[in-house]
């Protein structure tokens, strides 16, 4: 019984460093570029209120 | 009082150096974020304007905090394996939440800042003003025990055991988080989010790697085995945490932590879009899941490490080799434990990491609170009359008194209970009601103001899941108490959603309330 359980975290365990470790790559690149249009769209947004 | 569990470290000052430098960045990018707020959007929700990657960062990096390291690894101290299915029920929600957009697309559809925002939109002014204090109140006693989880990692890591050091350290920190979150709102948060959310996965997941190639796959599995039996793999063993736990801990750590926990709903309210929202619950289920799976396994190799060591053994185990009752230990063994694996130079990164992350939590956490308590009590109080400048400052005072409050509270409070369930009780406080309110708010017309208010009212008697509140009630000696958790909780959960039903079928709103709302 308890080798089916101790299969199964194991698999658990392993599944989500790999899964995550892809995850944490693509949002560290995805996410840089995120911010720079965060910040570029807040700069637009208060343009747009100072013109009307 | 001098902390008795003093294992040595090899933190250096080489990693007091690498953590300055690294919190004085974050601060200094709080700082900067500054010129971009001006007004209460800008403030919390950052103008709306947040893109898939960012939520992502910005989300997990104020839900994988020091905080949530902690009480993760000390319920893998604790339980062993058995520990994982929070993380599994914490993968599978979200993940559903995702796929089918429930409850977080609705409410971002109706274009609200906060969840009392809906309750006002949706049922009544009073359920909104209601609904906020309980929201702020339980939120406010949620972070109660943060600090304490901070100072038990400071001390136990760098071996700062003079309490009075460890104290100023911790109000420095509370401090600096102060010092950016006031000034920058949500999008200081954002950009030092994602910052801590890179370096904290990083450091966890070589951590987790380094721990394990330590300590061997099969000596793990063994020591587990014999400390905690086959309910240190099977949750449901006859000695495990039982059915119920495991399901009180999919509705809490699953389903109200990702849709109904406001730090993690403000994300979706800040997104750009409901597609936005979907992809970010999709993506972010890998990192619910994660924020567990990894501390866990962390305190499991602590449990591992300790009960090999003869100094170790005394400290964290009873005499016949049970883990110890006092969770006051048992939240030590895994720092205590990283500091006698890592090197100095990483070890210094991870603390430097952690702190990041536990001034991530705090800030998204005080800013959170905050906005709540001045838009949806103070502000409606005052029929909504309050100038964006004071709502502003308002919101700045009150993050200070908070922190004031967190202070003295981290010192007061008797834990008497895994980390892990006095979160998952105050939180339920809270999310209670608030799960019943958003389920037939969004989802049942019918839904009237006094089932609101019946709603919100019944879920407040989860606090009597919190020890010291059993105990002064008498409550403690008639359930077990892991399973009074869940138990109470439940049943918390189900008045709130009776009450609520019988309440709107017996006193339905009149066809002009519905309208105004």
């Amino acid at each position: 019984m308890i080798d089916g359980w101790v299969t199964f975290w194991l698999c658990v365990l392993i599944g989500t460093g790999i899964v995550y470790s892809c995850l944490t790559i693509a949002v560290a690149i995805g996410g840089f570029f995120d911010i720079r249009a965060l910040l570029r769209t807040i700069d637009r947004q208060h343009e747009e209120e100072e013109n009307d | 009082m001098d902390d008795p569990i003093q294992l040595g470290t090899n933190f250096t000052a080489w990693d007091w150096v690498i953590v300055a430098v690294y919190l004085s960045g974050s601060v200094a990018i709080g700082l900067y974020a500054n010129r971009y707020i001006r007004d209460m959007a800008d403030y919390i929700v950052a103008g709306r304007s947040l893109r898939s990657f960012i939520s992502i960062a910005t989300m997990l990096g104020s839900e994988v905090g020091l905080v949530t390291v902690m009480y993760t690894s000390q319920k893998g101290f604790t339980s062993g394996f058995s520990a994982f299915h929070i993380g599994v029920c914490a993968g599978i929600v979200p993940l559903f939440i995702g796929l089918t957009g429930f409850i977080v697309v609705p409410l971002r559809e109706a274009g609200v800042k906060t969840i009392p925002e809906y309750y006002g939109q949706r049922f009544s002014k009073g359920v909104r003003i209601l609904g906020g204090f309980i929201l702020a109140a339980a939120g406010v006693l949620n972070m109660g025990v943060f600090l304490k989880a901070g100072a038990i990692f400071v001390t136990a890591l760098t071996g700062l055991h003079d309490p009075v050091i460890v104290n100023v350290v911790m109000t420095l920190l509370i401090v600096l988080v102060l010092v950016y979150t006031v000034l920058g709102g949500m999008v200081s948060v954002v950009i030092t989010d994602y910052i801590q959310f890179v370096v904290l996965s990083v450091a966890l997941l070589l951590t987790a790697v380094f721990a394990a190639r330590q300590l061997g796959w099969e000596q793990i599995v063994d020591t587990v085995e014999t400390v905690h039996g086959e309910a240190g793999f099977n949750p449901f063993a006859e000695d495990g945490v039982g059915w119920t736990y495991v399901l009180w801990n999919f509705f809490v750590f699953g389903l109200v932590s990702s849709a109904v926990w406001p730090t993690a709903v403000i994300r979706a309210c800040a997104a750009e879009s409901p597609q936005v929202v979907r992809r970010l619950y999709t993506f972010s289920s890998i990192g619910f899941m994660t924020r567990f799976i990894l501390p866990q396994f962390l305190g499991i190799c602590a449990l591992v490490y300790f009960f090999q060591d003869d100094v170790g053994r005394e400290l964290f185990f009873g005499a016949e080799g049970h883990v110890a009752d006092d969770p006051n230990v048992t939240l030590k063994a895994m720092p205590s434990f990283l500091a006698q694996i890592l090197p100095t130079g990483a070890i210094g990164i991870v603390c430097a990491g952690m702190l990041a992350a536990f001034m991530s939590t705090h800030d998204s956490y005080l800013l959170c609170w905050a906005s709540v308590f001045v838009e949806d009590v103070v502000n409606p109080l005052m029929g909504g009359k309050l100038t964006t400048r004071t709502r502003l400052t308002l919101a700045r005072v009150w993050i200070v008194m908070i922190a004031v409050f967190l202070l003295i509270w981290s010192l007061w409070y008797p834990l008497g209970q895994d980390m892990l369930d006095y979160l998952s009780v105050t939180g339920a406080v809270y999310a209670s009601g608030a799960f019943a309110l958003l389920l037939f708010g969004l989802y049942w017309k019918r839904a009237s103001s006094v089932g609101a208010y019946l709603g919100l009212i019944a879920g407040a008697f989860a606090v009597l899941g919190l020890k010291p509140v059993q105990r002064m009630v008498g409550l403690g000696e008639l359930l077990d108490f892991q399973q009074s958790v869940a138990v109470l909780g439940f049943s918390s959960v189900g008045l709130s959603l009776v009450l609520l039903v019988l309440g709107s079928l017996l006193f339905p709103d009149s066809p002009a309330t519905r309208k105004e709302s």
